[in-house]
């Protein structure tokens, strides 16, 4: 079913929209519950939460690429799942691996940067995106964003797990320049 | 945390570059592939799937009585460079997604090139092109209809069920997957997304797949291999009896052709040698006094090799040290041959290495490809063998051969077994560092698959090293459509590039059309 007339059955109120919704991105968004949490029961306790979040989400929103916002919101969950779930123990999943790889993009600290917004964050983040060449970024989100693990990324897009990992080691130390250069502190 | 608040902002970064990078590609609702009536009433398919025959049928298997001739690669450099068309996809989507073009690639008059579309949703690999049927594609529990190529035409391949109940090492299992097959081999159709089993590949062969088991025992991760015949549903433990059952954290297999022989891995780096016949199990650490990192099984011999001088601070890359095993004998040899490693056969040194750029800008790399000093390119640049990581499922029993750059650039092939070596004539090593150019073993480690790139990232070169037949091909590539291009092994036979577009998928391979031009 199209994108739109999925939309079109939230905005109707038709508890069809949440059947249509499992039918085509269940899996996707269980992948990326799957990834953060790596715990079958509680990732599709996420995915179950993306469809209630969705359900009262739309209307008034219309989202104009459901995937992502789906995405988001399972991702969102997943995430704030994975918090209550380390602070009592240690996780397991990509989380603490990509936690890890990420300190190396905090940009040095400098008494000129400025604490920013996240939406002013999240600017930079797109426009460091574009500034990557499409593999790259490929690469870098599926382990940033998905939180995917180096070996399925690999499989994925028929590369070795080390240019892989090169790839996202230039990525941060790129990220790393560009929060520098905004003069951005975190 | 500030690294957590980095992993939360991404979260908002723009939806296009969300699904850009999906899994797999979505279809965005619309349907891409013709319905399996329409595919019947259509009267030709002109997937004209000319892959890359480079080698011709060979024996993976070279037993090393054989030798190495002691003369030198032939090289064939074709000037020409292959242009990639700009496909029309509205036009190719109109028409159900499924296309091939006419306009063939004409290289140099060496190799012919053609090009074909599926829906975007496709993966290929076995020799087959496997179309997603679900809305969505990612990486497991999806289904496909699977096609090969016979004379210019998509010949979907019947699919067959399988559904079985396995106890092993005490551990109940549930098998149950879709699959086809071609040339004697199984390959999957659809694996239900929580299988316990070794995806994506099936290995072996139809009557012999090696398939691995893993679950958690209060024990531990149990991974185990048996051998299963698909179309009966037998289940043959080859391992029993072995002690291999007894191993901890094996992580990887390989069962020779002949079923006669295996080699095991374990997560901790060990590796073991199984003679099938005799059920004995040899850990080759005792045989060679020391473990090794890797081995290659070349019929009754074994090549072991470690790495030594290695120094993440320094970027020191090391040396390779390798002896060989006699396998009739279990004797290690008594001398042993040691050659430099490069970025290309150290990786790891190489990605940890580069953080030290700041102290030592001479040695390293500059971010974004700049050399400021050279990189050692003196030495191994392909040594591959078969070790705890696997081979995206594929038997790997690793290569015989390495390649190795000297001082002027030449490049010379070594047949590990034998110590012997020949120069590729005609061929020097381009001014390029890892990962600019990268080399892929093909599936059965007979052949190699040598990929330059550009700054961009955008494939350059493409050429491919016959150890059996003693000949490099090489050829320039380039592709102005706005796609990212993917080259690897279609099976041990050829290879192929595919670019991904948003709603088609464009497969590009290659015949050589005649080897004496």
């Amino acid at each position: 079913m199209d994108d739109n007339q999925i939309i079109d059955l939230y905005w109707a109120r038709s508890e069809s929209a949440i059947l249509e919704t499992e039918r085509k991105y269940g899996r996707y968004c269980y992948h990326i519950a799957y990834n953060i949490l790596h715990s079958k029961e509680d990732s599709q306790e996420c995915v179950n939460d993306t469809y209630l979040n969705a359900w009262r989400a739309m209307p008034d929103q219309r989202p104009g690429r459901l995937a992502a916002f789906l995405g988001k919101i399972t991702r969102n969950l997943s995430l704030n799942r994975w918090d209550e779930s380390h602070a009592k123990k240690r996780g397991s999943g990509q989380v603490p691996l990509a936690l890890d790889e990420l300190q190396a993009c905090i940009p040095a600290s400098d008494q000129t940067e400025q604490v920013v917004e996240d939406i002013v964050l999240a600017d930079v983040f797109n426009r460091f995106l574009a500034s990557l060449p499409k593999e790259k970024r490929i690469i870098f989100m599926r382990r940033y964003w998905y939180l995917s693990s180096i070996s399925e990324i690999a499989e994925d897009l028929s590369i070795s797990e080390s240019k892989v990992k090169m790839s996202l080691h230039r990525s941060r130390k790129a990220l790393k320049r560009a929060l520098e250069e905004e003069g951005i502190s975190l | 945390m500030k690294e957590k608040r980095i992993l939360n902002v991404l979260g908002q970064v723009d939806d296009k570059y969300i699904v850009e990078a999906a899994p797999g590609k979505h279809l965005n609702g619309k349907t891409v592939i013709a319905p399996a009536g329409r595919l019947r009433r259509r009267a030709l398919f002109a997937a004209a799937l000319a892959v890359v025959a480079l080698m011709g049928s060979l024996t993976i298997a070279m037993a090393v009585n054989e030798g190495f001739r002691a003369s030198v690669f032939r090289f064939w450099g074709i000037e020409q460079t292959e242009v990639v068309p700009e496909f029309d996809h509205d036009a190719i989507l109109a028409e159900g997604g499924m296309a091939v073009e006419e306009q063939k690639a004409d290289i140099g008059g060496v190799i012919e090139g053609t090009y074909l579309h599926t829906p975007a949703a496709s993966i290929a690999r076995n020799g087959l092109f496997f179309i997603c049927t679900d809305e969505q594609m990612l990486n497991a529990g999806n289904h496909h209809d699977a096609y090969r190529e016979e004379d210019g035409t998509f010949i979907k391949l019947e699919e067959k069920s399988f559904n079985q109940d396995y106890t092993i090492l005490g551990n109940d299992f549930h098998v149950e997957f879709s699959w086809v097959e071609h040339n004697g081999q199984a390959s999957y159709t659809y694996v239900p997304a929580d299988a316990d089993y070794r995806k994506p590949n099936l290995s072996g062969t139809v009557n012999a797949t090696l398939m691995s088991f893993s679950c958690e025992t209060p024990e531990g991760s149990l991974w185990y291999p048996v051998l299963i015949d698909l179309e009966t549903g037998a289940l043959t433990d080859v391992l029993a009896g072995t002690g291999a059952e007894n191993l901890i954290g094996l992580s990887n297999a390989f069962i020779s052709e002949d079923l006669s022989q295996m080699l095991l891995a374990c997560e901790d780096g060990e590796l073991y040698y199984a003679d099938l016949n005799s059920r004995q199990l040899y850990s080759i650490s005792e045989i060679s006094g020391e473990q090794p990192r890797s081995c290659s099984l070349v019929s009754d011999t074994l090549l072991c090799w470690v790495l030594e001088g290695d120094e993440i601070e320094t970027g020191a890359f090391g040396t390779y040290r390798i002896w060989t095993i006699d396998l009739n004998t279990m004797q290690r040899s008594n001398a042993d041959s040691a050659y430099p490693a490069t970025a290309f056969t150290s990786t790891d040194v190489w990605s940890l290495s580069y953080d030290l750029y700041a102290q030592t800008p001479e040695v390293f790399l500059e971010l974004g490809g700049q050399a400021l000093g050279p990189m050692p390119r003196v030495g191994l640049v392909f040594l591959d063998g078969f070790s705890a990581s696997s081979s995206w499922g594929n038997l790997y029993p690793g290569s015989r051969f390495a390649v190795y750059v000297e001082e002027n650039q030449t490049v010379r092939v070594i047949d590990l077994a034998s110590g012997a070596s020949s120069i590729i004539e005609g061929y020097t090593w381009p001014d390029k560092d890892y990962p600019d150019i990268e080399c892929v073993a093909s599936p059965g480690g007979d052949k190699l698959l040598i990929k330059e790139c550009g700054a961009d990232g955008q494939l350059e070169a493409i050429g491919v090293l016959d150890f059996e037949k003693r000949q490099y091909i090489q050829f320039a590539h380039e592709n102005r459509n706005d796609t990212g291009e993917i080259l690897y092994w279609f099976d041990n036979e050829h290879i192929i590039v595919h670019a991904t577009g948003d709603d088609v998928s464009d497969y590009c391979v290659y015949e050589v059309l005649d080897e004496g031009a």
